[in-house]
């Protein structure tokens, strides 16, 4: 590619938009022109700004939704309830302008037949009234409220007794089924291209009781994560394949995680010898996701399985927080005498830990070709059960690839 | 390409960058002391698109260890580059004010972008791809993109300013 050509790749530098093609391109032609180089250089500290999900988002909330095409946003405009609620309540104003109107130019002439028939005047008061409606709705905001009515008590008594069913439910509903064993989790997962619950299948009493939750727990109070396998295609780009799906050797793996609120989120990966590293930790912002590793994960050989521990915590995870990042290993070497294997060990143990906590309390839902979910949408919801402002979701991702 | 010629042909182009901020020789110094951190740190690295934007990054913290020294010359506490490392992705306060500047100058340009070019960055900051941006907007070809992509980032250089960061 010409310099000249690949300079309208910069754009996609700072946003990491450009796939890997195109990044080999503009960099090799930033090696051979040095004007190149100076504008990919001046990208730098754009690209360091947008690196932060917080400035990333602040820009997306800058920039607004989407425009969509004048059909859709007239479509979408008649379909909004304001719109139906606008248009109902010019049509009621309407009406009471025309009753008033009328009955005010009928007024002086019903009063004159008052004069002359004595059962007409009892029609003035009454006309007199239907203003006091008409001017006493205008002045509606001004009056206090209007005490419970027998249907409003009924509501109330309604929502009242369905808060009381869904609380005993909740107590009578037995506690959620056991996971299955590890080796049948296995077979499930050699299960080509097939969607299947992920490490702690929904059983029907656990779906009870994500229901009852879900009415009497308040949704702030849940914790959610979603996480899709991305697979590197043959053009450089990352595909979302089921995340259940058997993949094959050679491939080049992402996991994508979106979290439904502020928090922290670390991922472990490890491999057959139960070796665990650290591939992320850190803060991360709602509705953003993050791909990670920031190197793909080659899948060697034939056949094997390794697997991602996720934790999302809306605080740090004191034992995670404590073991050292690669990265951070890096800079204390030579400074801190660390041992290598008691920062292996004390992974290890916290691995161990965490796998036990990922078989419980957690509702996940894979989406995907055969299953429910947006078209197209591949991926996998993680919710913790048990609520609470501490609660955390730790969920194990096996990738098994033959 | 191997490494090394990877790292002797950045090294020429990190000069090259330095230069037109800083002197000859404070170029010069940047460039050896990005490679020495390339090679003491980064020895594992070795493919171009891992390298270069290592580079990038050290080079722009070295260059901006030497202007702030420079700032600081005549004052007792002047601060070593060499005691300068690679951030640590804490908030150190220029750093923090500096970004949030030049965040609030991001907004207010790309609010007087056009729609076409709104919608471009918008995508770009969802993530997507070119080719997805492609297919989103409808354009005939990925050529297309490229020059829309092109004219907005220039309009927007332009309305910051001419530059992303300010003057340091």
């Amino acid at each position: 590619m010409k310099p000249e050509d690949a300079a309208r790749l910069l754009g996609g530098y700072a946003t990491g938009t450009l796939t890997d093609a195109e990044r080999q391109a503009l960099f090799q032609a930033a090696l051979d022109s040095q004007e190149l180089f100076n504008a990919l250089g001046d990208e730098q500290a754009l690209k360091e700004l947008l690196e932060d999900p917080a400035a990333r988002r602040r820009l997306l909330e800058a920039l607004g939704e989407a425009r969509r095409p004048l059909f859709e946003r007239a479509a979408a405009w008649f379909t909004r309830p304001s719109t139906w609620a606008l248009a109902g309540g010019a049509t009621a104003a309407v009406l009471l302008a025309v009753i008033a109107v009328r009955s005010l130019v009928e007024m002086p002439r019903k009063q004159a037949i008052a004069l002359k028939t004595a059962e007409t005047a009892v029609s003035v008061p009454q006309a007199v009234e239907k203003r006091d409606v008409v001017v006493g709705a205008k002045d509606e905001r001004r009056l206090p409220p209007a005490p419970a009515t027998p249907a409003r008590k009924d509501v109330q008594r309604i929502r009242q007794k369905e808060t009381e069913v869904r609380a005993a439910a909740e107590f009578a509903s037995p506690p959620p089924a056991p996971p299955p064993p590890a080796e049948e989790r296995a077979n499930l997962a050699a299960r080509q291209e097939q969607v299947v619950p992920m490490a702690a299948p929904a059983q029907p009493a656990e779906l009870k009781s994500a229901v009852v939750a879900d009415v009497v727990t308040p949704a702030a109070e849940r914790r959610g994560i979603r996480y899709s396998v991305l697979r590197q295609e043959p053009d450089g780009r990352y595909a979302a394949v089921n995340p259940r799906a058997v993949l094959q050797g050679g491939d080049r793996i992402r996991v994508a995680f979106e979290p439904d609120e502020d928090g922290h989120l670390y991922v472990l990966l490890g491999d057959s010898a139960d070796h665990w590293r650290f591939v992320f930790r850190g803060r991360v912002e709602q509705r953003m996701q993050y791909s990670v590793p920031a190197e793909p994960i080659v899948l060697e050989g034939p056949a094997g399985e390794r697997r991602l521990l996720a934790v999302f915590s809306p605080s740090p995870a004191p034992e995670l927080e404590g073991a050292p990042s690669t990265a951070a290993a890096v800079r204390l070497r030579g400074l801190v005498a660390r041992s290598k294997r008691a920062e292996t060990t004390e992974l290890k143990r916290a691995a161990a830990e965490l796998r036990r906590e990922s078989e419980s309390d957690l509702l996940i839902e894979a989406v995907g070709e055969t299953a429910p979910g947006k078209p197209g949408e591949k991926g996998a919801y993680v919710v913790a059960l048990r609520p609470g402002p501490g609660s955390r979701v730790v969920v194990e991702i096996p990738l098994v690839w033959r | 390409m191997e490494r090394e010629e990877i790292l002797a042909r950045l090294r020429e182009r990190i000069v090259g960058y330095a230069a037109y901020r800083l002197s000859r020789d404070a170029a010069e110094d940047v460039a050896q002391e990005v490679m020495m951190v390339l090679h003491e740190k980064y020895g594992s690295v070795s493919l171009l698109e891992d390298l270069l934007p290592l580079s990038l990054q050290i080079a722009r913290f070295k260059i901006a260890g030497m202007v702030r020294k420079s700032m600081r010359r005549g004052e007792p506490a002047q601060v070593s580059t060499d005691e300068l490392d690679l951030p640590d992705g804490r908030a150190n306060p220029s750093d923090y004010v500096e970004r949030k500047e030049m965040l609030e100058k991001l907004v207010a340009a790309m609010s007087r972008l056009g729609d076409r070019c709104r919608e471009l960055f918008r995508l770009k900051l969802q993530g997507r791809s070119f080719p997805e941006i492609q297919k989103i907007l409808g354009a005939g070809s990925i050529n297309t993109i490229y020059t829309w992509d092109l004219r907005c980032r220039k309009r927007l250089l332009e309305l910051m300013g001419g530059r992303w960061e300010g003057s340091r």
